[in-house]
């Protein structure tokens, strides 16, 4: 591995090498770290933010059911028009949108299905 | 083996006489204090050394020493250096320690060097404090036994403190579990006090000085050794990080001789199995959801789960309990909340979660930690405590393109002291999170694509079978009913605009309106017959709308003789306005047409009704 420089003002904590075997081949690719003249702070107060999930976890199941919902009736309406128009009458523009709307809902819907029954995708 | 460590101690002792020789830099340690915990499987020794710089130049390095046959077994060490005067003010700052070249040093002696801080120069004194753990040094002895016998170990280690420098004073109290003392090696100044073992103060001693001493006792921790842990930790940014541990767990103490009696084991009042344990304690870290415990064979219904804001305790039961050699394995798996181990600063991303693993007073020969990142994760560099062999591997997972890169950290002889975080920083932008939404709807997408290239597509394998051109002419029918339907709504249409502008009339009395809107309305209708035309003749030359073609003229008539009514309607009633006649008059004039009307609107909506359900 490359070796990374260490950044000023870091506090991590050091790295102690201990091998236990002869010929160990250490393939460090770590920050050879400078001593912190505090004790261990936690890294709260490094400026750290925490990062979540850009939808609130709790919306996922109601989500999940509206978009699905959504999603559906307009497939329904989409088949609908395939079955009720004749060949002539048909317009392509009609069913192309028709079919991305329900498509991106049925997407999304999945999506929210999938992630509200634990399969973090 | 004990055979191997006597071996070892001779040979340390002839070495040491053969090699006397003078202090190894001019350090003098002035005051050593050991003790030695072995209430666990493993033996902790924590040393607190008072360094004397009682030579004429300053030194840096500081080496310690420990005889082979415990180094080999050396799992964790920790050099620290107090801070500040007195006891009250302790502020513990780590210090570098590698191994080093035994150069002037006998070989049956592992040496590790320190770093300090800062020179040491001539009349300095410091103070370091070590902490070394050991793994395996705790022999079972004997080594089989039966059911019924208690677990006996035995621990060597030497009195006086082997190091390179000379010792002015130093003593070592070893902390034994609170049950039988076997034996123990009596030296001059030896104590016991309860489960307590004092040896020293010794004085002024030599370096490389050494007592061997042996201490044989029982033992009630569980030597429950992990062969084999995989740790797998997936990030996932939707808001969840998902641990999946497989655990291959041995019983490293005394082995079973003889056979197994479950009637002894459950005997009461008095149990025969104080070697076996039954539980282990995973401490999870708090607000862990959907916990589960399984095996190949499947779910271990044995366990416990107790958590509060601090911690989740899984307190877990494996399906027999394990005595000396036996072997269980099972598989743990566990969901914790992103925000509370994914961060973000200056720009990069980082996971700040455990290494090892959360069962209590567990020791992993093989540790493996696979750290699986999201699909698009860059600048992948990790950070530990420790050191760990890195390795990086992709793993395909769901909705994956082109896969997610893992992070997989191995480490040999793992005790809990380094179950420390790890930080693993990564490079990671939310619109990479888009691609998997992205991926259903294209999905969805083609499905739909090929829905209508299906309907639109002549699938018929003969193009001049009468079915084929049946269906063809029934095709166009429909066509022009469907036209003829839309001709004849928006007729209807252009009655109710006149109907409403009749209504306008009666509101505000505006007869030139009410006779322009008549106008735009002759001349729309007018049209719409126009279009209706060919439609019928169509309709009435085809033989396969024979049966349809008298109803549809039928519902043209129709719609005609309501457009006449209409019209007169229209007219008596802007006569009547003009003449201003009372709003009276003109009703009883209407009333009947308005009766018809009503009668043919429905009958024309009956038949729409018809063509539509054809």
């Amino acid at each position: 591995g490359k070796p990374v420089k260490s950044k000023p003002g870091a506090t991590r904590v050091l790295v102690s090498e201990i091998s236990q075997r002869k010929g160990f081949h250490n393939r460090l690719f770590i920050v050879p770290q400078i001593e912190t003249k505090k004790k261990k702070k936690s890294l709260a107060t490094m400026a750290a933010k925490p990062i979540a999930s850009p939808i609130p976890v709790a919306l996922y199941p109601t989500l999940s059911v509206f978009t699905l919902a959504i999603g559906l009736v307009i497939t329904a309406i989409f088949f609908i028009y395939e079955a009720t128009s004749s060949r002539k009458n048909r317009s392509l523009g009609k069913e192309l949108a028709t079919s991305a709307v329900a498509s991106v809902f049925l997407g999304f819907g999945s999506l929210f299905l999938l992630l509200a029954s634990g399969v973090y995708v | 083996m004990k055979q191997s460590s006597v071996v070892d101690l001779l040979l340390l002792l002839l070495a040491i006489a053969l090699f006397a020789t003078p202090a190894f830099s001019d350090l003098v340690l002035s005051k050593v204090e050991r003790r030695i915990d072995v209430n666990s499987q493993i033996a902790r020794v924590t040393k607190t050394l008072k360094v004397v710089n009682s030579g004429s130049e300053s030194v840096s390095e500081f080496i310690l020493t420990f005889p082979k046959f415990l180094g080999n077994n050396l799992a964790y060490l920790s050099v620290a250096h107090s801070e500040g005067k007195g006891k009250s003010k302790r502020s513990l700052v780590n210090l570098s320690v590698r191994e080093a070249d035994s150069k002037g040093i006998p070989d049956s002696i592992s040496v590790y060097s320190v770093a300090l801080p800062k020179p040491l120069s001539k009349g300095d004194t410091l103070t370091l404090e070590v902490v070394a753990a050991f793994t395996n040094v705790l022999q079972p002895f004997p080594e089989k036994i039966t059911q019924g016998e208690i677990h006996l170990v035995m621990l060597q280690e030497s009195a006086q403190y082997l190091s390179p420098y000379a010792v002015e004073s130093q003593s070592l109290s070893i902390k034994l579990p609170n049950a039988r003392i076997e034996s123990y090696t009596k030296l001059e100044n030896t104590k016991l006090q309860g489960s307590e073992l004092k040896y020293g103060p010794y004085k002024n001693l030599q370096s490389y000085s050494y007592s061997p001493i042996v201490v044989h006792f029982e033992s009630k921790a569980a030597f429950a050794v992990a062969e084999n842990l995989v740790r797998e930790i997936e990030v996932s940014h939707w808001g969840n990080v998902q641990v999946t541990e497989h655990y291959n767990v041995v019983h490293r103490g005394a082995q079973l001789r003889g056979e197994f009696s479950r009637l002894d084991f459950q005997a009461r009042p008095n149990p025969r199995g104080a070697s076996a344990f039954r539980h282990l304690l995973a401490r999870l870290p708090p607000r862990a959801h959907s916990i589960y415990y399984r095996d190949d064979i499947g779910n271990i219904s044995t366990s416990e789960m107790q958590s509060d804001s601090k911690k989740t305790e899984l307190l877990i039961e494996p399906r027999f309990p394990l005595f000396g050699g036996w072997k269980t394995f099972f598989t743990i798996g566990y969901g914790l909340p992103l925000s509370d181990f994914l961060f973000v600063s200056e720009g990069k991303r980082f996971l700040n979660i455990s290494f090892g693993s959360p069962i209590l007073d567990l020791v992993t020969e093989k540790l493996i930690v696979q750290v699986v990142l999201p699909e698009g994760s860059k600048d992948i560099s990790v950070t530990t405590p420790f050191a760990v062999k890195q390795s990086q591997e992709i793993k395909y997972s769901h909705l994956d393109i082109a896969g997610r890169p893992v992070v997989v950290l191995e480490k040999n002889n793992v005790v809990p002291d380094h179950n420390q975080h790890i930080q693993v920083y990564y490079k990671f932008s939310n619109i990479n999170l888009l691609s998997e939404p992205l991926m259903l709807i294209s999905g969805f997408f083609i499905l739909f694509i090929t829905c209508i290239i299906y309907t639109r597509a002549d699938f018929s394998i003969s193009k001049s079978s009468p079915t084929y051109l049946a269906k063809l002419q029934w095709d166009e029918v429909l066509a022009t009913l469907q036209e003829v339907q839309s001709i004849i709504q928006k007729c209807l249409a252009t009655h109710d605009k006149l109907e409403a502008s009749l209504r306008d009339l009666s509101r505000t009395g505006d007869i030139q309106t009410c006779k322009a809107a008549r106008k735009s309305t002759d001349s729309l209708l007018k049209d719409l017959s126009k279009e209706l035309k060919p439609l019928l003749g169509f309709l009435q030359s085809s033989p396969s709308a024979s049966h349809i073609s008298p109803k549809v003229e039928e519902l043209v008539a129709k719609e005609k003789e309501l457009e006449e009514k209409l019209m007169a309607k229209h007219t008596t009633v802007v006569e009547g306005y003009e003449k201003k006649s009372s709003g009276r008059d003109i009703e009883n004039r209407i009333a009947s047409q308005q009766q018809k009307i009503i009668a043919l609107r429905q009958e024309i909506e009956d038949l729409l009704e018809f063509i539509d359900e054809i």
